[in-house]
C-alpha cells in the first residue's frame, strides 16, 4: 500500500533526536510525520508509583515492549581483573562462574519519547576538551562541531526540557540559563561532604527536572523514582519537552506502531521512500522528499543495513564501510556501602550531585579518557525496602530482620561513568539467525573491553569507594560494573559523523556523505562518546541544529 | 418461579464453589505449615497475611505452587523423622534446623527449590506490605507526595510531613 501523505520531512523515531527535530522543524513552519515503532505513553495512567505494589515493577514497558537484539559471544574474563566482578551480598558474584562477559541488556524504551521516558534527567553538554579524541591523543574521531557551534542549540534544548542546576555550567565556567539547582538530598550531602575532604568539587548535577513549576507542569516533589517514568510530568522527557510543543503547531503528525523496515533510494543520490509496516502488519510505502532516521545507535544501523541494495550493496550510506562499526557502550561502575547514619537515601533527585574532576580527557600512565562521579543510590534502584532485603541484606530469620531494620534507608552509592573508546571489536551487524517478528534480522550488538578501557574502570572504582570511606560509609554492599556484565543505556558511535567521507558516515549536520537527503539524528553521530556526560542532551542539540540546517537548504532551493 | 430461581441460585453456588475449592482444600490441610514456614523466614510477622499473599500466586502459578506442595510436604517428613511432629507444631528452633537443611540441599532438590522460592517470595510480599514499611519506617509509595524533606535528616521534625509548595 502506498501512503499518499503530504509531509516534508518524515522522521523515523521519536526519542530524544526524532522529537527535537521535530518540534524545531514544525516550529519553521514544515510539516513532519513521525513513524514510531512503539506506543504513547500516558503519565499519569501508566506510571504507577503511588500503588503498594510500586517496587515489584521497573519501567512499565508497553506492548510490544523493547526492539528485538541479540549479543555476539562476549569476551572471556581475565583473573587479573576479578576486583572488577559484580557481587552483591546476597548473591555473591551476580554472574556465579561465569568464565565470560554477560550480555544482559542494552536498555531502552521504545515510545513516544524513547529512552528519556525512563532517564534520570541529566542533562549535560559535552566537555569540550573531549571532542577532540584523535588529534589530542590519537584515539577515536574528532567531532566536526565544536562546542561553540552546538552552544545556542544547547540553550534552546534545556529550555525546552526544563533543565535545573548550577549558575554555572560545569566545564566551561559561563554563566548557564537553568532553572535553580534541585537542594541535594540529605544522602548526597555526605558525598559533598566527602568530597571536600578529598578536595574533589561536588555540585549540583544538571537535570531534566523542574525545580519551579512552569507552563502548568509542576515541580519535582524528589520521589526519586524517575526510571520508573514520571506521573508529574516534571521530568523533562522528550514527549513533554519536544512532541508536545509540536502537536500544538498542527503541523507534526506521529503514527505510532509503525515498524520501518527498509529505506528505497531513486535517482541522483536520493532516498525515495520508507517501507514500514503497521500495527496490523500491513507493509506500506511512504516517499519522502526528506528522511531524518532517529532509532538510536544500535537500530538506525541495522536499518540501513537492511536497506542495502544494488546501489548500496554494503548497506545504506555505507560507502565509508563504518555503518555499525565504532560501537560504543556505557562504561560504568557502581560501589554501594553501608552509611552508618540513617539517611532515607530513597529521597530525592535520583543523580542530584556530581563530581566533574576526573572527568577531563586526559591521559594518564593508565588509560586515556576521563569519568564522572555521581550519586548512585537510586540510579542503582535501592529505593524501596524490597531492593535491600534480596540484594543487600543477607541470611534469614530473626538476624535479617534485625539487619533490614538496622540497614533500611542506609544505603549510600557512588556511580562512575566513563569514556568509552572505539575498538575494532565492538560493532553492530545483522544476526544471521534471530529474526523480529516482521521476519528482518534483528541488530547483533558485539562489544568488547580492551586492556585500557579496564584500567579507566578500575580507576573509576577505586575513586567511588574512596569517595564513600571519605562520606562516612563502613561497610561495601554491592558493587557492580562494565567489567563482567554488559549494561548499557548510552550506546553510540554507529553511523559517526565527520569531515572525511571515507571515514565517516555523515557530515556535522547529521547529513549523508552520499544520499544528500538522508539524515541521522541519534547518538550514532558521536564521535567520541564524553568522558561520563549522558547524552541525550546533546543528541537534542545536534538534532535542532540539523533542522535548523535543512531548513537552510529548502530556502536555498537546494532542494 | 421464585423457587426455580433459589434453585438455580443454590446450584450456580455450589457449582461456582466447586471451580474455586480445589486450590483452597489443597491448601486447607497445610495452611499452618505454609504459616509456621514463614513465622521461620521472617518471625514475628502476621505470616497468615503473607500466605494468603501467597495463596493469591498460587491460583495463577501452578508451578509455584507444585513447588511450595512438594516442599511442604518434605518439611513435614522430615520433621515427623526427626522430631515426631508436625513442622507447624515444631519449636522455632527445630523449624529453623529443618529449614538450614533446606537451604544447603542439593541444588534442584525439593527442599532446596522450596527454601529460596519462600525466602525471596516472602521478602518481596512482607517487605513490599504495609506491615513490612512499618517495620523499617518506611513512608512511601513514593508517589503522589513525594519526599519534600529529602534534603533534610530522617529525624527532623518536618522531614515526613513537608508538603510542596505551589503544587499543582
Amino acid at each position: 500500500m502506498t501512503d499518499e501523505v503530504d509531509v516534508d520531512v518524515v522522521i523515523v523515531g521519536a526519542g530524544a533526536g526524532g522529537s527535537a527535530a521535530a518540534w524545531s522543524l514544525s516550529k519553521s513552519g514544515l510539516r513532519v510525520l513521525i513513524l514510531e515503532s512503539g506506543p504513547f505513553y500516558d503519565p499519569s495512567r501508566d506510571y504507577q508509583t503511588n500503588t503498594q505494589q510500586w517496587e515489584h515493577n521497573s519501567f512499565p514497558h508497553k506492548s510490544p515492549g523493547p526492539a528485538p537484539y541479540s549479543f555476539a559471544p562476549m569476551q572471556r574474563l581475565n583473573p587479573k581483573w576479578q576486583h572488577l566482578r559484580s557481587w552483591d551480598k546476597v548473591r555473591g558474584l551476580m554472574t556465579g562462574n561465569q568464565q565470560r562477559r554477560f550480555g544482559w541488556r542494552y536498555h531502552h524504551v521504545r515510545g513516544v519519547g524513547g529512552s528519556t521516558l525512563a532517564f534520570s534527567g541529566e542533562a549535560h553538554r559535552m566537555n569540550p576538551d573531549g571532542m577532540n579524541m584523535l588529534s589530542r591523543y590519537g584515539v577515536a574521531a574528532d567531532w566536526p562541531v565544536s562546542y561553540d557551534d552546538l552552544a545556542p542549540y544547547y540553550q534552546q534544548a534545556e529550555y525546552q526540557m526544563g533543565v535545573s542546576g548550577p549558575a554555572k555550567l560545569a566545564l566551561s565556567q559561563q554563566p548557564s540559563n537553568y532553572l535553580p539547582a534541585h537542594k541535594i538530598s540529605y544522602a548526597t550531602s555526605k558525598l559533598a561532604q566527602g568530597c571536600e575532604k578529598l578536595g574533589w568539587e561536588w555540585q549540583a548535577n544538571p537535570v531534566a527536572i523542574l525545580s519551579k513549576s512552569r507552563e502548568g507542569r509542576p515541580a519535582c516533589n524528589y520521589c526519586g523514582q524517575c526510571n520508573r517514568g514520571c506521573p508529574r510530568r516534571d521530568k523533562g522527557s522528550a514527549d513533554l519537552a519536544f512532541i508536545n510543543p509540536a502537536m500544538t503547531t498542527g503541523r507534526c503528525r506521529i503514527k505510532t506502531g509503525c515498524q520501518v523496515r527498509r529505506i528505497l533510494t531513486g535517482k541522483n543520490d536520493r532516498v525515495r521512500a520508507v517501507e514500514y509496516t503497521d500495527e496490523s502488519q500491513q507493509l506500506h510505502t511512504l516517499k519522502t522528499s526528506i528522511l531524518i532516521l532517529a532509532a538510536g545507535a544500535v537500530q538506525t544501523p541495522r536499518l540501513l543495513l537492511l536497506s542495502n541494495s544494488s546501489a548500496s550493496p554494503e548497506g545504506l550510506a555505507n560507502e565509508s564501510g563504518q555503518v555499525g562499526r565504532n560501537f560504543m557502550e556505557t562504561l560504568f561502575w557502581n560501589s554501594c556501602a553501608l552509611h552508618p547514619e540513617r539517611l532515607d537515601s530513597f529521597r530525592g533527585v535520583p543523580s542530584d550531585g556530581i563530581c566533574w574532576d576526573f572527568s577531563n580527557a586526559q591521559k594518564t600512565d593508565d588509560y586515556i579518557g576521563g569519568f564522572r562521579l555521581s550519586s548512585g543510590t537510586l540510579e542503582a534502584e535501592l529505593g524501596g525496602p524490597i531492593a535491600y532485603a534480596t540484594r543487600l541484606v543477607p541470611g534469614w530469620g530473626a538476624p535479617h530482620k534485625e539487619m533490614m531494620k538496622n540497614y533500611y534507608g542506609h544505603a549510600l552509592c557512588v556511580g562512575a561513568v566513563g569514556e568509552s573508546l572505539p575498538d575494532d571489536r565492538s560493532y553492530i551487524d545483522l544476526d544471521p539467525e534471530k529474526k523480529d517478528a516482521q521476519g528482518d534480522p534483528v541488530p547483533r550488538i558485539h562489544s568488547h573491553l580492551a586492556d585500557m578501557e579496564l584500567r579507566r574502570l578500575a580507576a573509576m572504582a577505586k575513586r567511588c569507594r574512596k569517595l564513600l570511606v571519605a562520606a562516612g560509609a563502613d561497610t561495601l554492599l554491592e558493587e557492580y560494573g562494565s567489567y563482567d556484565v554488559f549494561s548499557a543505556t548510552h550506546v553510540f558511535g554507529t553511523c559517526r559523523m565527520g569531515t572525511d567521507p571515507e571515514h565517516s558516515v555523515t557530515n556535522a549536520f547529521g547529513q549523508s556523505h552520499r544520499w544528500n537527503n538522508l539524515f541521522i539524528a541519534d547518538a550514532s553521530l558521536f564521535p567520541s562518546s564524553g568522558s561520563g556526560e549522558s547524552p541525550s542532551l546533546t543528541i537534542a542539540a545536534l538534532a535542532i541544529r540539523q533542522s535548523h540546517y535543512i531548513q537552510q537548504l529548502i530556502k536555498a532551493r537546494e532542494w | 418461579m421464585a423457587i426455580k430461581r433459589r434453585l438455580l441460585l443454590q446450584l450456580s453456588c455450589i457449582f461456582g464453589l466447586a471451580t474455586v475449592l480445589p486450590s483452597r482444600l489443597r491448601w486447607s490441610s497445610s495452611k499452618k505449615d505454609l504459616n509456621a514456614l514463614i513465622d521461620t523466614l521472617i518471625p514475628n510477622i502476621d505470616a497468615s497475611a503473607v500466605s494468603e499473599a501467597l495463596l493469591l500466586q498460587f491460583s495463577t502459578n501452578k508451578y509455584q505452587a507444585k513447588i511450595y506442595n512438594r516442599g511442604i510436604s518434605w518439611l513435614d517428613q522430615q520433621s515427623m523423622k526427626k522430631f515426631q511432629n508436625y513442622f507447624s507444631l515444631l519449636t522455632p528452633e527445630q523449624r529453623t534446623l529443618l529449614l538450614k537443611q533446606a537451604e544447603n540441599a542439593t541444588e534442584n532438590s525439593i527442599p532446596y527449590e522450596l527454601f529460596h522460592r519462600a525466602h525471596k517470595d516472602s521478602l518481596k510480599i512482607f517487605y513490599g506490605s504495609k506491615q513490612g514499611w512499618d517495620f523499617v519506617s518506611y513512608y512511601g509509595p513514593p508517589q503522589p507526595l513525594g519526599y519534600p524533606g529529602h534534603d533534610l535528616p530522617p529525624d527532623a521534625s518536618d522531614a515526613k510531613t513537608l508538603t510542596l509548595e505551589n503544587d499543582i
